[in-house]
């Protein structure tokens, strides 16, 4: 049946469809719906909601919920983003499954509560302090919230680590018609036995309580708990197993969407709300007659380097279009190789509008021609 | 009055059905149901058969001032969000034409509510008593669906049908009678206009 639903009430529905039972948050425009909902959805259903004191408790909360062997989200913005970074360090160190919800607005600092942005995509990756195994995903539409925030808690049960859902103000408050779909589901994987039994290292998870002794900490620590806090290879070896666990199944992570590519000279990449502006971009282009070609990343982190290098050096020129100043385009231009690539951005509260992404691609392929006549 | 046209054994709206996308602003004060308009709007084109987007002024704005609700009715998967310049614009406020006025452009309908636009140069916008006429239905609250059912009535950008199930899924119990009132009297308003 088709649904006329909210972005964050979207993402909420798609929580509790991916079996999510606890949710501890702090109110923060543009994502406190989500919130809302969830101390609507979670009670009648058996879970638990907590409005906590603020964002380093909820991020706090999230955790111990997990390790109890619930799924556990929060939500927030830019600001309490930025003060969950701790302990999204701690997830990760402690191999701990949850999603985190981040819908975006104007940075940094309090910036613009109401207005979109997408400043946070370094954030989601680098924001806690050191090395980490980090997935996170993106969406463009009040469907894609809801399939993606499910996609985001399979991916945090597969792979047992914290995985961010980057959302926008414009996304997180529009409404569009949907028909909601079923998704497979995935939980985590237990132990046969817990004799013998690794608490880390591995995807297998035993909730505390489950009759194993171990200690859960964000100091490092070996397979079986034990600190190792000095001078030890094992946090590393550690990281590095939970790095590529991730690393070995990026196919299955790194999620696009590709429009009009095969024969495109002019490639646009984009990501979350700014990928629509850049679809109507190329449909424009494209009745110009100008081969214009759209990659959507849908999974930002891991970043897909060789689909993105592939894609661009087949072109002649590449936009990248994102509200930020320029953080995505960083990661494409390593990939390009030779072929040009440009980024628009902004950053004053305002989407990237179509005809702004139309002119820059065609000024981008303009600049390629004529370079490669004047190079003959 | 204009031939109906169905899409999917449903029937949409005629006049405005040759174009591929119809941007739809709805603005006025805080607190006149600009969003509520919005959304049943939206509803209505759902049930219609078409796809939607609806996007609407957020926070401060629109508990005090000027407030609006955009959406876009499309035949196609709408790719971008945002309308630009609105195709229908029906502005219930003096200040919500002072605040999103700008974005009419020549193509732009105007349908505005005629005690507020006194002193305004308002083009060729059709004026409308929306407040007055709500309050003859015994609901000055009404405004908002007077002129939906003005813009309905004139355009028939979503069918009666649809618009009328979405308020009777929408609207308060009690409120409900008065509701269709003032929706019977808009469209009784833009039946006159089209004889």
């Amino acid at each position: 049946m088709q649904q006329l639903i909210q972005g964050n009430e979207a993402c909420a529905l798609g929580a509790v469809a991916a079996g999510c039972s606890f949710f501890a948050g702090y109110p923060i425009t543009p994502s406190s719906e989500i919130m809302e909902w969830m101390s609507r959805l979670l009670p009648p259903r058996g879970g638990v909601f907590i409005q906590m004191e603020d964002e380093l408790s909820s991020m706090g909360a999230v955790i111990g919920a997990s390790w109890t062997g619930a799924k556990a989200m929060t939500a927030t913005s830019g600001p309490g983003f930025t003060l969950m970074q701790e302990h999204i360090g701690y997830a990760a160190m402690t191999e701990t499954p949850c999603v985190i919800v981040d819908g975006q607005r104007v940075g940094p600092s309090t910036g613009m509560p109401t207005s979109p942005a997408q400043g946070d995509v370094m954030q989601a990756r680098w924001g806690s302090h050191g090395d980490r195994a980090a997935i996170a995903l993106t969406a463009s539409s009040v469907l894609d919230t809801y399939t993606m925030t499910i996609e985001a808690f399979n991916m945090s049960e597969r792979y047992r680590l914290p995985v961010v859902l980057l959302l926008d103000a414009t996304l997180a408050h529009m409404r569009e018609n949907v028909i909601l779909p079923d998704i497979p589901i995935v939980n985590r994987s237990r132990p046969g036995s817990i004799d013998d039994f690794a608490p880390f290292g591995s995807p297998e998870f035993l909730p505390l309580g489950a009759g194993a002794r171990f200690t859960v900490s964000g100091l490092s620590h070996d397979e079986a708990g034990h600190q190792r806090a000095a001078k030890s290879d094992a946090g590393e070896r550690l990281t590095r197993r939970a790095i590529e666990r991730v690393a070995a199944d990026a196919e299955r992570i790194t999620l696009t969407r590709q429009e009009a590519l095969d024969d495109a000279e002019l490639v646009l990449v984009a990501y979350g709300i700014t990928a629509r502006a850049a679809r109507a971009a190329v449909h424009q282009l494209r009745a110009e007659g100008i081969p214009a070609g759209l990659l959507e990343l849908q999974t930002l982190w891991p970043f897909p380097a060789e689909l993105v290098g592939s894609v661009a050096r087949n072109a002649r020129a590449v936009v990248v279009a994102e509200l930020n100043l320029g953080q995505v385009v960083t990661l494409v231009s390593a990939v390009a190789g030779t072929t040009p690539v440009h980024h628009l951005g902004r950053m004053d509260g305002a989407l990237l509008e179509p005809d702004a992404i139309a002119a820059a691609g065609r000024t981008a392929l303009h600049d390629a021609v004529q370079e490669v006549g004047a190079a003959r | 009055m204009a031939e109906l046209n169905t899409r999917n054994g449903q029937v949409v709206g005629s006049a405005l059905a040759t174009r591929v996308q119809t941007g739809i602003r709805i603005a006025g004060r805080g607190g006149q149901g600009v969003m509520l308009a919005g959304l049943l709007v939206a509803q209505a084109a759902i049930d219609d058969g078409l796809e939607v987007v609806q996007t609407q002024s957020y926070g401060p704005e629109a508990r005090l001032g000027a407030a609006k609700s955009d959406v876009i009715l499309s035949h196609e998967p709408i790719a971008y969000p945002e309308i630009g310049a609105p195709d229908l614009f029906l502005c219930l406020s003096h200040d919500a034409f002072t605040a999103y006025g700008h974005d009419i452009a020549p193509n732009t309908r105007l349908i505005m509510d005629a005690r507020a636009a006194r002193g305004l140069d308002v083009g060729e916008a059709v004026l409308v008593p929306m407040v007055d006429t709500a309050r003859d239905c015994g609901a000055i609250i009404a405004a908002n669906i007077v002129g939906l059912g003005f813009l309905v009535g004139m355009t028939d950008v979503v069918s009666e049908r649809s618009l009328r199930r979405a308020l009777a899924a929408r609207a308060r119990p009690e409120s409900l009678e008065s509701n269709m009132r003032a929706l019977d009297a808009g469209l009784a308003l833009a039946a006159e206009r089209r004889l």
